[in-house]
């Protein structure tokens, strides 16, 4: 371990940039690779600013991101130097990008195995096809406590653990687990943006690439899951098309027309002070499902 | 005969609604397929009321395993016992909902026992080489379609609230087997992660961002202290309080709750404008909500371009009507809990 502070490994996803819409060739039925726009995963660049910052507090620490892409993504990679990372390792062989979640935890593990390291930290998934596994059975393959879905993390080295706050079922959660750890991130700052010296000095790095080989692993891992076929999504059901309590026949007409947005403007009003349209939204939304009562 | 389980959980005498929707669609499924249907629950002094409740679901039989080591979630413990009791029984598929404790435990369950996991699954249907799941990607551009490559166990996590919830009525007939908790967890308690504090999260701590249900006033709200009826609305709806740039200049907000270009945008399944005359500042930080419902006293304000349903009236005055109808729905949903 380099120094008293933290090493921090930042595993990293490139992605398809969702804004972009993806075209699915109808023979494959798979996505037409030539309509990928690839990006830093989003969650990744969350959990790589948490690193930068626990980097911030604890001078002597180094962040090592490591990121399975092809050798034409690199240039996106050094996206991280410039922000920051003191290294980034790029790992890759022909058939990776058939891998499935546990393939890639495979290769990220043995990858990793070898690196002394206090904390990592991801994402809890890949912001294109959201699987969400990659984290956990990477903290399993390497035998590491995990905590999913953090908003903060707090190391505290002089005790060897990382206090960390967690939300969910409408609960705020202090955690503590001792180190090393492996926490994915859902929330958190925005990644710097890189100074432009940075980014000259981030051009000019070396980005290490590794083969399989010198992972030990012989061949891609097999999947566990197989994709069959992608499709654009069905188009949702019109809700008015369905039995709506207490809506007369031309209410419902007005929740069929204000269906598109263009006829939307004084397609659906209902007109108050009766108070029964209150009522009658209030029953609408509940025998729609648009919420579920705590 | 082949298995399908679903796991649950619960909280106090509720089985959580993800947990409802795996139970629903094992029984589903098993009924389609001729399979056996088997609810999973862990816990310390699991209340019999979770088990009634997991009888209206009609599942064949309940596994339970009631032991004080499982009063809190621990990962490596549920995922040492989860993984022995999956190996012995040898269940075809276990669904869990969709919920914090399945995305934490169920990846990390399917690495130890090295099968398969579909997670946010929105429709299941079985082939002749088994399940085939469809979930959502790339949104909202893509459905795909996974199978899985071992005919031995398959895991699948459903996304959240597109499952039907179906309960038969009164609870089946269905077998209830208490197992044990027949190893020690590999890990010592002080290697383990440690909850230090749980507090609750108040609908106006939620960050605005995260909320799925929004209820918002502006400027027609009047005053500062109206805006209780929006969190009174947003607490039974489980959401959480924002404002337009009108209401924090005005000082009835704060500014971490200002929805807008200069705010927060949001994208709620939810947004309830009340009072918000829908300046295109303000529409263009939650025009993307799922449902928008805005309540207006002018029928021509642009809010009602982009509300799926509007009501032209005072939010005052219809605010607490519809506070009054949400509170009456959910007595009514406690009464049917209770009864059943």
């Amino acid at each position: 371990m380099k120094g008293k502070g933290l090493g921090i490994v930042v595993p990293i996803a490139l992605v398809h940039d969702c804004q972009y819409p993806v075209v699915i060739d109808p023979a494959s039925k798979r996505i037409d690779p030539s309509s990928f726009h690839w990006v830093l995963n989003p969650l990744d660049t969350i959990a790589l600013e948490q690193a930068l910052r626990i980097k911030d507090r604890f001078p002597g620490s180094w962040i090592r991101g490591i990121c399975i892409c092809p050798p034409f993504l690199e240039g996106i990679l050094r996206e991280c130097l410039a922000a920051g990372a003191d290294e980034v390792v790029r790992v890759w062989e022909e058939g990776a990008q058939e891998a499935d979640p546990h393939g890639i935890a495979v290769i990220l593990a043995a990858t990793i195995r070898t690196w002394p390291f206090h904390l990592i930290l991801a994402g809890w998934r890949r912001a294109d096809v959201e699987h969400g596994q990659t984290g956990s059975i990477l903290a399993e393959l390497l035998g590491l406590r995990q905590v999913t879905s953090a908003r903060s993390i707090d190391p505290r080295p002089d005790s060897g653990e990382v206090r960390i706050e967690q939300r969910a079922s409408g609960k705020i959660f202090t955690l503590s687990c001792p180190l090393p750890a492996l926490v994915t991130v859902e929330k958190g700052p925005m990644l710097r943006y890189p100074k432009f010296p940075d980014r000259r000095k981030a051009a000019r790095a070396a980005v290490l690439c590794l083969g399989l080989d010198s992972i030990g692993l012989t061949e891609i891992p097999s999947p566990l899951i197989r994709l069959e076929r992608m499709t654009p999504p069905k188009p949702k059901r019109r809700s008015a098309l369905g039995a709506v309590a207490g809506l007369s026949a031309v209410a419902m007409l007005q929740r069929i027309v204000s269906g598109g947005a263009p006829a939307r403007r004084d397609g659906n009003i209902h007109h108050c002070p009766d108070k029964m349209s209150a009522l009658k939204v209030a029953r609408l939304i509940l025998d729609e499902k648009l919420v579920t009562l705590p | 005969m082949d298995e399908i389980w679903a796991f649950v959980e619960y909280s106090g005498e509720k089985i959580l609604r993800g947990s409802q929707e795996a139970l629903s669609e094992a029984v589903r499924q098993a009924t389609k397929l001729g399979w056996r249907s088997t609810a999973l629950v862990a816990g310390h002094q699991i209340p019999p009321r979770v088990l009634e409740s997991i009888g209206r679901f009609g599942v064949d039989r309940a596994l339970v395993c009631d032991e004080e080591s499982f009063s809190e979630y621990s990962t490596y413990l549920y995922t040492d016992y989860l993984s022995l009791l999956l190996r012995r029984q040898a269940p075809k598929v276990l669904l869990l909902g969709g919920s914090a404790v399945a995305r934490n435990l169920a990846p990390r369950l399917s690495a130890r026992l090295g099968c398969g996991l579909v997670t946010e699954a929105t429709y299941l249907h079985h082939q002749p080489d088994g399940f085939h799941v469809t979930r959502a990607a790339f949104r909202p551009h893509v459905s795909m379609i996974f199978s899985f490559w071992s005919p031995d166990l398959c895991m699948i996590t459903l996304a959240p609230k597109v499952m039907e919830v179906e309960r038969i009525g009164p609870v089946g007939r269905f077998a209830i087997e208490t197992l044990g908790l027949r190893h020690r967890p590999l890990l010592s308690q002080k290697d383990t992660v440690k909850v230090e504090r749980v507090v609750r999260e108040m609908p106006s701590q939620m960050d605005l961002s995260d909320a799925e249900v929004v209820v918002a006033g502006g400027k027609g709200m009047q005053a500062g202290e109206n805006f209780r009826l929006l969190e009174e609305l947003a607490d039974l709806l489980g959401g959480t309080v924002a404002a337009t740039r009108m209401a924090v200049d005005m000082k009835w907000r704060s500014r971490d709750s200002m929805v807008g270009v200069t705010g927060k945008v949001v994208s709620p399944g939810l947004y309830v404008a009340c009072g918000i005359s829908g300046a295109i500042q303000h529409l263009m930080g939650m025009q993307s909500a799922e449902t928008i419902i805005a309540i207006n006293t002018d029928p021509n304000a642009p809010i009602f371009r982009v509300a799926t349903l509007g009501i032209v009236g005072d939010a005052r005055e219809v605010l607490p009507v519809m506070i009054d109808a949400f509170r009456e729905a959910r007595s009514d949903a406690d009464r049917q809990e209770n009864s059943a």
